[in-house]
C-alpha cells in the first residue's frame, strides 16, 4: 500500500486534525484522542490505523500550544513554556506571530524526531533480534525508569508502576494455568486488557475532574498581521537553537519511559541559559516558544523508536499505540520488522507525512483555532464519556470491560488528586507481560543449565551492557529531574 | 495513603497463597514492592513532618470526591447496568442527558429550565444519532446489546 494514496493521506490529515483539536481543547489531549479513536482503528488495516493514531500524537503535541498561547491555559504540562512565552505575546496583540513560531518550530522538531525514527529504528531492531530472554528482561526493565523521571513523589511514581504491573498479572497464568487475582470472576480469567485501563485512567478520570469547570473563555481574535515567511526566516536564523532543542527532545524521547515534559523544560531552560536576552523570558520571548515546541514534537518520532525496535514504549502515548498494535495481533519488538515489515515501514515513513500535515493545517488554520476554544465542557464531557463506554466495550465485545474502565476511572481520578501519576500505570500494564515472560524464560534456561538466575543473566556480555545501560538511563533521568527542578 | 497501599498489598498477598511457586513469583515481588512503597511513604511523611516540610500534595477534598468523582462514577455505573437491559444507544442517551444537566448545574449552579432541558434533549439526540451513523451504519461495529434494544 502506498503511503501517498488518497485514502492514506486522508487518514493522516484526519488524524492530525483530530490531534490538533483534542490537543487544543482544555481538558483533552493527544493521549485521550488516541484512546477514544482506538476502536475506529479495529476496522482499518493495522498500518492505516497506526498512522491515524500517529497523526493524532503529532497533532496533539502541537495543539496544546494553541490554548497555551491564546488563553494561557496549557492543556498539558508540556505546553507550559508555550503559555509562559506565548500568552504575553497574545496580550501584546501578537498571538498570530506566537502561533506561527509554535507551528514552524514544531515542524522542525517533528522532522528531526521522525528522521531519527526512520534511520535508527531498523538497525536497532535488527541488532535487537540477537537478544535473548535476559537481554529482553533488562530492556523491558529500562521502560520502568519512568519512576525517576516524573515530578512529585518518587514513591508515588514507584507505586504507580507497581500498580500497573499488578494489573498485568490479573488473569490465568499462561505457564501453570492457575488463576491470579481473579476472585473467581470468569471475566477476569483472560486478564485486564490495556484498552479499558487507558480509557479509564486517561479519559474517564480526566472527564470526572472536568465536571464543574466553566465554559472555555471565548477569544476575540484581533491581531497584528505577520507574514509566515518572516517567521520561518527568523527560525532559520536561529538554527542552532532549533537544532539543539530538537536534539534534546530526540534524546529524551529515545530514553524509554522518560516522556516529553523533561525534554521541553530542559530545552526551555537551555534556551534561557544561552539567550542574549534572558530577562525577556516569561515576558513574550519567541526563543522560549521555539525551544519548547521544537523539543516536544521531536519526542514524538524518537519515543516511537524503542517501541518499534524493542517493544518498549517510550512515552505514555506510545504505550497506548502499543496497545493498538497488540489489539491488531502485531507482536511488538524487533521481530516486527521481520514478520510485518509492511506495517513497520509504512508507519515510520508515514510519520513524515504527519509532520507535513501538521504544518499545513497549523499554518493555514490559525484563524480558525479560536473556534475550537468555543466548545463548551457541557458538550465535551458527556460525548467523551459515551465514546469511552463504546471504546471499552469494542475491544472484546465484553460489557465487563466497561465496568473495568469505570472502576479505573474512579481510581484514576482519586490518584490524580492525590498526586499519583497515571502514565507509569499504563507503562506497567504494557510491560508487565514482557517482563514476566522473559523472567520466566530466563529462569527455565538457568534451571536447564543448572546455574543460578543471576549467573545466567550476567553471563552474556550483551546482558551486562544492557544492565549497565538501564542503570545509566536511571542515573541520567534522576540527574535531569534534579536539573529540571532547579530550573 | 501509605496505609492504604499496605492494606492493599496484604489483601493481594492473601490471594497468592495457593498459587504454584512459579505463578506466584512475579506477583509476589510486585505485592512486596507495593507494601514496601507504602511503608516508605509513611516514613517519608513522618520525616517531613519532623523537619517541618509541607507534606500533603493531595488536592482530594470531600467535595471533589463526592461531586467530581463519586456522583459521575455512579452515573456511569447506572449506565453500565442499563447497557445490558436497554443497549448502548438508549443507555448512552441517558448518560448524555444526565451528565449534560449535572455538568451545567455544577458549572453554573443554575436550576434546570425548559430551554435548558430542550438544549440537552437536542444535543443528546444529535449525539446518539451521529454515533449510530458512524458506529453501526458506516463502520458496522458491534455495540452492547440490551434485552429490549440494541
Amino acid at each position: 500500500m502506498s503511503i501517498l494514496s488518497p485514502s492514506v493521506l486522508f487518514v493522516i490529515f484526519s488524524g492530525v486534525m483530530i490531534g490538533i483539536i483534542v490537543g487544543a481543547i482544555p481538558g483533552l489531549n493527544g493521549a485521550i484522542g488516541i484512546s477514544l479513536l482506538l476502536p475506529i482503528t479495529f476496522t482499518l488495516e493495522p498500518q492505516i490505523g497506526l498512522l491515524l493514531l500517529g497523526g493524532i500524537y503529532m497533532g496533539g503535541m502541537y495543539g496544546g500550544s494553541i490554548t497555551a498561547i491564546l488563553l494561557n491555559v496549557p492543556g498539558d504540562v508540556v505546553a507550559a513554556p508555550a503559555a509562559m512565552e506565548g500568552y504575553p505575546l497574545t496580550q501584546q496583540g501578537r498571538s498570530k506571530e506566537a502561533l506561527y513560531y509554535s507551528i514552524f518550530s514544531s515542524m522542525f522538531g517533528g522532522f528531526i524526531g521522525v528522521l531519527i525514527l526512520i534511520f535508527f529504528t531498523p538497525p536497532l531492531a535488527s541488532f535487537a533480534l540477537k537478544f535473548g530472554p535476559a537481554e529482553m528482561f533488562f530492556i523491558s526493565l529500562s521502560g520502568l525508569v519512568v519512576v525517576g523521571a516524573l515530578a512529585g513523589s518518587i514513591y508515588k511514581s514507584l507505586f504507580a508502576v507497581l500498580f500497573g504491573l499488578f494489573i498485568s498479572t490479573v488473569g490465568v497464568d499462561m505457564i501453570t494455568a492457575s488463576q491470579r487475582f481473579t476472585m473467581g470472576n470468569i471475566n477476569l480469567r483472560s486478564g485486564i486488557s490495556v484498552v479499558p485501563v487507558v480509557l479509564g485512567l486517561f479519559c474517564l478520570a480526566e472527564m470526572f475532574l472536568n465536571i464543574g469547570k466553566k465554559a472555555t473563555e471565548v477569544v476575540e481574535y484581533k491581531d497584528q498581521d505577520i507574514n509566515k515567511m518572516t517567521v520561518i526566516k527568523d527560525i532559520v536564523r536561529q538554527k542552532s537553537l532549533v537544532i539543539k532543542s530538537s536534539l534534546i527532545g530526540t534524546f529524551v524521547g529515545l530514553l524509554p519511559g522518560v516522556g516529553t515534559t523533561l525534554a521541553v523544560f530542559l530545552s526551555y531552560g537551555e534556551a534561557k541559559r544561552v539567550s542574549k536576552n534572558p530577562e525577556l523570558f516569561e515576558k513574550g520571548n519567541v526563543e522560549g516558544i521555539i525551544a519548547a515546541e521544537a523539543a516536544n514534537n521531536a519526542t514524538v518520532g524518537s519515543s516511537l523508536v524503542p517501541l518499534l525496535a524493542l517493544g518498549v514504549p517510550g512515552s505514555p502515548t506510545s504505550a497506548i499505540i502499543a496497545g493498538a498494535l497488540i489489539i491488531h495481533g502485531v507482536i511488538l519488538g524487533p521481530s516486527l520488522f521481520v514478520q510485518r515489515p509492511d506495517i513497520a515501514y509504512t508507519f515510520i515513513f508515514g510519520m513524515l507525512l504527519t509532520v507535513v500535515a501538521m504544518t499545513l493545517i497549523g499554518a493555514f488554520g490559525i484563524k480558525y483555532f479560536s473556534y475550537i476554544l468555543k466548545i463548551k465542557m457541557e458538550y465535551i464531557v458527556p460525548t467523551v464519556l459515551v465514546f469511552t463506554i463504546f471504546g471499552a466495550y469494542s475491544l472484546r465485545n465484553n460489557v465487563f470491560d466497561v465496568l473495568i474502565a469505570i472502576i479505573l476511572g474512579v481510581i484514576g481520578a482519586i490518584f490524580k488528586k492525590t498526586g499519583v501519576p497515571l502514565a507509569p500505570i499504563i507503562i506497567g500494564v504494557v510491560l508487565g507481560g514482557l517482563i514476566e515472560t522473559n523472567l520466566m524464560r530466563s529462569m527455565t534456561i538457568a534451571n536447564a543449565r543448572q546455574v543460578s538466575l543471576v549467573r545466567y543473566m550476567l553471563t552474556n556480555p550483551l546482558a551486562i551492557v544492557l544492565l549497565v545501560m538501564v542503570c545509566a538511563i536511571f542515573y541520567v533521568v534522576i540527574k535531569m529531574r534534579a536539573t529540571t527542578k532547579t530550573q | 495513603m501509605g496505609a492504604v497501599w499496605i492494606i492493599f498489598s496484604i489483601v493481594a498477598y492473601t490471594q497468592i497463597g495457593g498459587l504454584p511457586a512459579q505463578s506466584a513469583l512475579f506477583p509476589k515481588v510486585i505485592v512486596y514492592g507495593i507494601g514496601i512503597t507504602g511503608v516508605l511513604i509513611i516514613i517519608d511523611s513522618l520525616v517531613k513532618v519532623k523537619k517541618g516540610i509541607k507534606t500533603d500534595e493531595s488536592t482530594l477534598t470531600k467535595s471533589v470526591l463526592v461531586f467530581q468523582i463519586l456522583i459521575p462514577g455512579s452515573l456511569l455505573f447506572i449506565t453500565y447496568n442499563l447497557l445490558t437491559v436497554f443497549g448502548f444507544y438508549v443507555s448512552g442517551f441517558f448518560l448524555i442527558m444526565a451528565v449534560f444537566f449535572y455538568q451545567t448545574y455544577r458549572a453554573n449552579n443554575t436550576k434546570m429550565n425548559l430551554r435548558h432541558f430542550l438544549r440537552g434533549l437536542i444535543f443528546a439526540t444529535l449525539n446518539i444519532a451521529t454515533m449510530y451513523i458512524i458506529f453501526t451504519v458506516l463502520l458496522g461495529l458491534p455495540v452492547p446489546r440490551g434485552s429490549f434494544f440494541n
